[in-house]
């Protein structure tokens, strides 16, 4: 990363840019940006990905069919059609790839089958986390290379990428995704490793949270796939039959609880909410004190037909974003830090010098920031942390933007004609090995 | 809709069957008589039928649009970046050129480098031999090594300090960016100085060494001071934002305060008005002031027009006499706007007296506008002689007699002549008139004196006319008479 190009002016949005300004400079190159949740895949230059692929697969163990032990089961359709001894897996774990197998064919069912393009054609964009070790970039890189044989290939930090997408060269990028939450100082697209922090506040711990108090609460978690026909009740004690569907075998447990998950992110969109302030959340919801100002109820069915109005426990779960302790689900090792804690730390490791600069471009993006609220609460905790400095939040309005906002800045940097010289050529490969990505990008 | 028909034909009782639905209107087929060849359209509809032109509509698609010229192609070329170490081929979509030869297109491709390449800027950093190293480079706590190591993260990194500071890994060592950029900077000075020596430098090699001085103990104390100053209470804060609206509203009134005082030199001194109110902002500097002001007056007595004292009264009469209450001020506008006809009186004056001997004063001189008896009237200008420093009543500077007899008597006279004693409005010319009448009620009361004098005079003749006829009988009437009169002035007294 050490040249990479120089985007410190921003320009107005009403000004058009100037044919070089622009700087555009089209190569169809192809845009990777894996995910734990879901794998994005499109042409440079565009603005959303072209494909969204989830990347849990479904596996049929079988000793006997020689491809990792089984047979793989790719995309939405696949992993979520209900299929005899099908378990399904994640290839990620913490945001770094750890089957490598799985993964190259998830990626090439992205590239080939959903882009309907051929992976030797285009030079190749990838995005990974900044604690992403060396073994493991050296191993994309020899994938990418021998398996993909792409012409030229790049491996950027997909915080850099977020914080080009909201136009801004330096930037504290906040990425609140499924499996983790980080928070990366970026200096003119250069992240800083010392302040970087991340922990496994996300989407996926939201979902154990929610999975944990509904079956406190005593709901049937039976996914939609399961229910033959449901009958409307309200009363947990005295529920309607539960009709389920018979495919003449039991679904396994990973899968029920993938399509557990898809119920749960319903709820999580129109359900959940983030309590506006810090510390005022109360400690025990069954005893809120009297002149505590509430929240309004809001519905939701459950796809058993339980209906069940939601109260403040509807914040209970993004609260512990915040406040790991009240989490209803309790922690089995070290309770981690709230992302506003985490945001100071951070902070605290920069240099003294850029922090007030960081602090008034903190830019959040990630498909759990979506939650109603969560920008609110973050703000208001940052402010009450550094009374000072101003504190300003950038996080794009449009919700594909927030999901997809390290694929949009690879998008941007691989369409850029200052950045064609950094890719690193099949020639450089050959010569150098994968090590070279350790010198090239760093 | 005909379902609400049948409706209502069952509620009429008629059988549906009995009438027949109605044909639908022909359509009325209009003939167009194909106009003979020759004559134009307008021609034609003045003549037979005496239809009005239709527009043809037919039943179509739109036409393509027509576009200037042909459609310019677009190839996708191969391109090479010379920013590159290796030859590795992109490639992208150009616009063809219609009508250019293949060759030509080869040949422009050769000669164009790629347009982005120049974006490929690299620092200069500054770089040691071994020689010099071993000479003047070498330190207890730095390795060659590390030195290096240093210098090739500064250049990859652009002489970005954070970064470098960041990505600085070296067996372990815990380098804070201070002393990063203290090794950095003194390496570079003592390199710069070995190369050239100090006093042989050229200025922006001076400059340059100079800037490279680097006070590390001083910039850790200012990153202290900038983390302190990130982690206020936020009762500091509040307290520090009260203080800076306090400063500001200080700082506002100040300026309030100069700009008045600044307005108010430039009524007092015309002349000077472009100048810095600098100099007249202490009392010393306002003394000297008012100093140059009288000198000024001074001057223009020692060649004082004849006319001037005379004029004054005058002149400064014919505005209307403002409202009681308002008069203390015209009076003053009146004197503060003197001094500076008397400044521009001067002026004329002198360069009366230097009568054309340069051309540039005789331009001064028509600059000047020369103002009528009635013009000056009409803006109330006067003229004076000399002007008291400060500000006074125009009543006390009256001319006024000052015997006593005058003092004494004069307020008797007035309440005989129906004159209030105190001026209700003392402009100028009251002033002027109130005198005349002093000095008049003055001579007024020594003619009066006079008269008594005379008078009694007369009397004793008569007395001793009258005596020398009838001494005895008349002497005691001519006492009477003159105790009479003798007393008259005793009651003015
Ligand atoms: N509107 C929303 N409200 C709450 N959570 C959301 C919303 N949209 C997406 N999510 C959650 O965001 C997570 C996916 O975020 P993403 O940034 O795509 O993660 P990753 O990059 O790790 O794949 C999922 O857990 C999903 O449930």
């Amino acid at each position: 990363m050490a040249s990479t190009p120089q985007m410190s002016q921003v320009l107005p949005s009403t000004t058009k840019p100037a044919e070089l300004e622009y700087g555009g400079d089209e190569i169809s190159a192809l845009v990777l940006d894996p995910g734990t949740n879901t794998t994005r895949c499109g042409f440079a230059g565009e603005d959303t990905p072209k494909t969204c692929v989830p990347t849990y697969y479904g596996i049929i163990p079988d000793p006997e069919e020689q491809k990792f032990l089984g047979k793989l089961k790719i995309g939405e359709n696949a992993i979520h059609s209900v299929v005899d001894g099908m378990e399904i897996r994640n290839p990620m774990h913490d945001g770094i790839v750890e089957n490598w197998e799985v993964t190259t064919e998830i990626w090439r069912h992205c590239i080939e089958y959903r882009l309907s393009s051929r992976v030797e054609e285009h030079p190749l964009l990838v995005t990974e986390p900044i604690w992403n070790p060396l073994k493991k970039r050296e191993k994309t890189t020899e994938i990418v290379f021998e398996d993909f044989n792409v012409p030229a290939y790049f491996l950027v930090k997909s915080a850099v990428c977020e914080s080009f997408a909201n136009s801004k060269p330096s930037a504290l990028v906040v990425d609140v995704g499924h499996a983790y939450t980080s928070v990366t100082p970026v200096l003119d697209g250069i992240p800083l490793k010392k302040g970087s922090e991340r922990t496994p506040l996300g989407g996926q711990h939201l979902n154990n949270q929610l999975r944990h108090q509904f079956t406190e609460l005593g709901i049937r978690m039976a996914p939609w796939l399961m229910i033959k026909t449901k009958s409307t009740y309200t009363d947990l004690t005295n529920p309607a039959p539960l009709r389920t569907r018979d495919y003449g075998f039991e679904p396994h447990q990973s899968h029920l609880e993938l399509q557990q998950d898809r119920f749960i992110h319903e709820y999580k969109e129109c359900i959940s909410e983030t309590w506006p302030e810090p510390k005022s959340f109360p400690a025990d919801l069954n005893n809120v004190p009297e002149n505590f100002r509430g929240l309004p109820d809001k519905a939701y069915e459950f796809p058993d037909g339980y209906q069940r109005r939601f109260g403040l426990d509807r914040c209970l779960a993004p609260e512990s974003l915040f406040n790991p302790s009240v989490a209803p689900k309790p922690w089995t090792g070290e309770t981690p830090k709230g992302i506003a804690e985490m945001i100071k730390d951070s902070i605290d490791h920069i240099d003294a010098d850029i922090r007030a600069n960081m602090l008034s471009n903190i830019v959040v993006v990630g498909g759990t920031s979506l939650l109603y609220r969560f920008n609110e609460r973050l703000n208001q905790e940052l402010t009450a942390m550094f009374p000072g400095p101003r504190v300003k939040i950038y996080s794009p309005g449009q919700i594909a933007e927030r999901k997809y906002s390290a694929w949009l800045g690879g998008s941007i940097l691989a369409s850029c004609g200052a950045f064609h010289q950094l890719w690193i050529s099949k020639q450089e490969y050959d010569e150098i090995g994968a090590n070279i990505i350790e010198r090239r990008a760093k | 809709m005909s379902g609400a028909v049948s409706d209502v034909r069952d509620v009429l009782g008629i059988d549906a069957t009995a009438i027949e639905p109605r044909q639908p209107p022909l359509k009325k087929q209009r003939t167009v008589e194909k106009r003979p060849d020759g004559i134009t359209r307008e021609l034609y509809a003045l003549l037979g039928e005496n239809a009005p032109p239709v527009a043809v509509v037919e039943h179509r698609f739109k036409d393509k649009p027509k576009f200037l010229g042909t459609v310019a192609a677009w190839k996708e070329q191969k391109f090479n970046n010379p920013a590159r170490k290796d030859d590795l081929e992109l490639s992208h979509w150009v616009r063809q050129n219609p009508g250019q030869s293949a060759e030509e297109e080869e040949e422009e491709k050769q000669q164009m480098d790629y347009q982005f390449a120049r974006f490929n800027i690299k620092i200069n950093v500054l770089e040691y031999s071994d020689a010099e190293y071993d000479a003047v480079l070498k330190d207890d706590d730095w390795s060659r090594q590390e030195t290096d190591y240093l210098f090739r993260l500064i250049q990859e990194y652009d002489l970005r300090w954070v970064v470098i500071a960041d990505r600085f890994e070296f067996e372990g060592k815990d380098r804070t960016m201070e002393d990063l950029k203290a090794r950095y900077y003194s390496v570079c000075r003592n390199v710069m100085e070995m190369r050239t020596p100090v006093s042989m430098m050229s200025t922006e090699e001076a400059a340059l060494y100079n800037a490279m001085h680097y006070n590390k103990e001083q910039e850790v104390e200012r990153k202290r001071i900038v983390h302190m100053q990130l982690y206020r209470t936020p009762a500091e804060v509040e307290h520090e934002q009260h203080l800076i609206a306090e400063l500001r509203r200080i700082h506002d009134s100040h300026s309030q305060l100069l700009e008045e005082r600044e307005e108010l030199f430039n009524r007092l001194d015309y002349p000077q008005s472009t100048g810095s109110i600098a100099a007249y902002q202490g009392s010393q500097g306002l003394a000297t002031l008012a100093q140059n002001i009288l000198n000024s007056d001074r001057n223009k007595k020692r060649k004082s027009v004849a006319a001037a004292p005379g004029q004054a009264a005058e002149k400064e009469e014919s505005k209307p006499a403002a409202p009681t209450a308002a008069s203390p001020t015209v009076s003053r506008q009146g004197s503060i706007a003197e001094p500076a006809r008397a400044h521009a009186h001067q002026r004329t004056e002198s360069t009366a007296s230097a009568s054309g001997t340069t051309p540039l004063k005789d331009k001064n001189k028509s600059n000047i506008k020369q103002l009528s008896k009635a013009e000056e009237a009409q803006y109330n200008l006067s003229h004076h002689d000399k002007l008291q420093p400060g500000v006074f009543f125009r009543t006390m500077k009256m001319n006024l007699p000052k015997a006593n007899s005058f003092l004494n008597k004069s307020p008797a006279i007035m309440a005989e002549l129906n004159i209030p004693q105190i001026l209700s409005m003392p402009t100028s010319r009251t002033c002027a008139k109130y005198e005349l009448l002093a000095k008049e009620i003055a001579a007024l009361m020594d003619i009066r004196k006079q008269l008594e004098k005379v008078e009694q005079e007369t009397k004793i003749f008569k007395a001793q006319e009258a005596m020398g006829e009838n001494r005895t009988k008349r002497s005691a009437s001519v006492l009477s008479d003159a105790s009479r009169s003798s007393k008259r002035p005793k009651k003015e007294k």
